[in-house]
């Protein structure tokens, strides 16, 4: 029964996408809009399909993904110490809270001006503005998850012979792993949002080809309009896989099999 | 193995100094099943915290084979009434093999260490089942297998089956009863049960309401116990009624 509702939801769903890209189409083909800016999604599903044979969507998208992964791994290490001194100490945690509400509320990209003054302009500087946008909003669930910790695992850790970073490891990370994982949802998707915007400031300008942000940017530029949304298809479909696949896969293996949700 | 001299517990909460514990002093030797029965907020399971290592004591000392007691440690080790007392990202086999690991046993060793406490409890077949997926009481078995596999020289029960319906408290009872024939463990329990004092224990100590000793009884009474033999219905009148007097000045002190 539930299943069969399920399917009817997925089959009204893909019925409403298929009919709003079917409007778009005719929109497009009526020509009330200039066609070349807004070009029919047949047209756009074209060149994205052209753009992933010949390997130049694949080429952006992984260096842009490969900047993500970078400023995720680097901002979960600097996180899980932020939480856990806030933890531990009164004086860290007053020290988190102050820097959580300076920086918390500056975009990112607000900061890109500074970290090319600092950093110049390449790599570095995505990285940091990865870092800024993803460990506030991370450390604040990851504080609120060490602290739902019960008393109880904590007093067992220390009864088998756990102390300081096997205690963390050991029971208080597994412990919080709700949180630590809707987190690096919340961080993900700050990321992402972080690096196409960083990447359509500069991009190519480090020497390497550039990531996704600086392929819209560029074909904006040479008014290659289908290769721009192509682009944007690229992003949308990117968000989708990690969002529902990738984090629905993760949460299955861990919190879901054992319980914890 | 285990003595207990003149242990006080203090707290302090705005200018009120509440003692909890004052002067409580006993022994419990080698493979004895020892039982503190008193009301609700007597502060029994103060007492157990403070052998268990998890509080410290405001006054006196608690010895385990002539040392004192600083912290937590491997050989004693707590059951919690609670059911959520497994890692519910281990399995049950990795709930009980996870504190050998960490004290350094060889992967082979562990394994066949946990299996023979896992059946000794009765969760054979369940090896590799999620604490999410047990009932109450299995997870109260797991949680004393995993204690048991630790082989540590004092067991502290705290009101481990007092969460359970009467018949699987019945059926746990019987087990650890069991259990404790066959290994010997020196056994802490605390309760507010009666029955399940004199079902289960050697020696019980029963508590007063403001935190002292009122009497340590001998029960002699032949094992197997049931509420129906000769001699049992007597001690238990006479617990209650040490344990009833109290109960109701405990309880104004609570509020």
């Amino acid at each position: 029964m539930a299943k069969r509702m399920f399917a009817n939801r997925l089959l009204s769903k893909l019925f409403w996408l298929l009919l709003l890209l079917l409007l778009w189409e005719l929109i497009s083909r009526s020509g009330i809009f200039e066609p070349t800016l807004f070009p029919p999604f047949s047209k756009i599903l074209l060149v994205f399909w052209q753009e992933l044979t010949d390997g130049l969507l694949l080429e952006k998208t992984c260096y842009s993904l490969q900047l993500i992964l970078k400023g995720l791994f680097l901002s979960l290490a600097i996180t899980v110490v932020l939480s856990f001194g806030a933890v531990s100490s009164r004086w860290v945690e007053d020290l988190v809270d102050v820097l959580n509400s300076i920086l918390h509320p500056l975009p990112g990209i607000a900061l890109l001006p500074v970290a090319i003054l600092w950093f110049g302009i390449g790599e570095t500087s995505i990285l940091f503005i990865i870092l800024h946008s993803v460990i506030w909003p991370m450390v604040v669930n990851l504080k609120t998850g060490f602290r739902s910790v019960p008393s109880i695992y904590l007093e067992l850790g220390r009864s088998f012979g756990l102390k300081g970073i096997r205690l963390l490891g050991g029971v208080i990370l597994p412990s919080s792993l709700p949180y630590f994982i809707s987190g690096l949802k919340i961080g993900w998707a700050r990321a992402w949002r972080a690096v196409i915007a960083a990447e359509m400031v500069f991009g190519a300008a480090s020497g390497t080809a550039g990531g996704l942000g600086w392929h819209i940017y560029m074909t904006r530029y040479y008014f290659d309009i289908a290769g721009t949304f192509a682009a944007l298809l690229a992003i949308v479909i990117i968000g989708i896989l990690v969002e529902e696949l990738f984090f629905n896969i993760l949460e299955k293996m861990t919190i879901k099999k054992w319980g914890m949700v | 193995m285990l003595e207990l001299q003149e242990v006080v517990k203090v707290y302090l909460r705005e200018n009120f100094r509440h003692e909890v514990l004052k002067g409580i002093s006993f022994q419990v030797s080698q493979g004895e099943f020892f039982c503190i029965l008193g009301p609700s907020g007597c502060g029994k399971t103060t007492l157990l915290r403070m052998i268990g290592g998890y509080e410290k004591v405001s006054g006196g000392r608690i010895l385990l084979q002539g040392e004192e007691i600083t912290g937590p440690g491997p050989d004693r080790i707590m059951v919690f009434q609670t059911f959520d007392q497994l890692f519910a990202w281990q399995t049950v086999r990795g709930n009980v093999e996870y504190p050998l690991k960490i004290n350094g046993m060889a992967r082979g060793e562990r394994r066949e260490r946990a299996d023979f406490y896992i059946e000794m409890v009765g969760l054979k077949g369940y090896e590799n089942y999620y604490p999410h997926q047990l009932s109450g009481g299995m997870k109260q078995r797991a949680a004393l297998a995993r204690a048991l596999a630790l082989q540590p020289q004092i067991l502290l029960l705290d009101e481990p089956f007092a969460s359970l319906d009467a018949q699987n408290r019945e059926i746990l009872q019987e087990e650890l009863l069991r259990i404790w024939n066959s290994l010997k463990p020196t056994v802490i329990f605390v309760t507010h049960a009666v029955d399940e004092a004199i079902i289960l224990a050697d020696r019980i100590l029963v508590m007063t309401e403001d935190g002292d000793i009122k009497m340590i009884v001998e029960n002699k009474l032949q094992r197997p116990r049931r509420p129906g033999m000769p001699g049992f219905a007597r001690m238990w009148d006479f617990l209650y009624e040490q344990v009833r007097s109290s109960r109701w000045q405990a309880e104004k002190r609570k509020n």
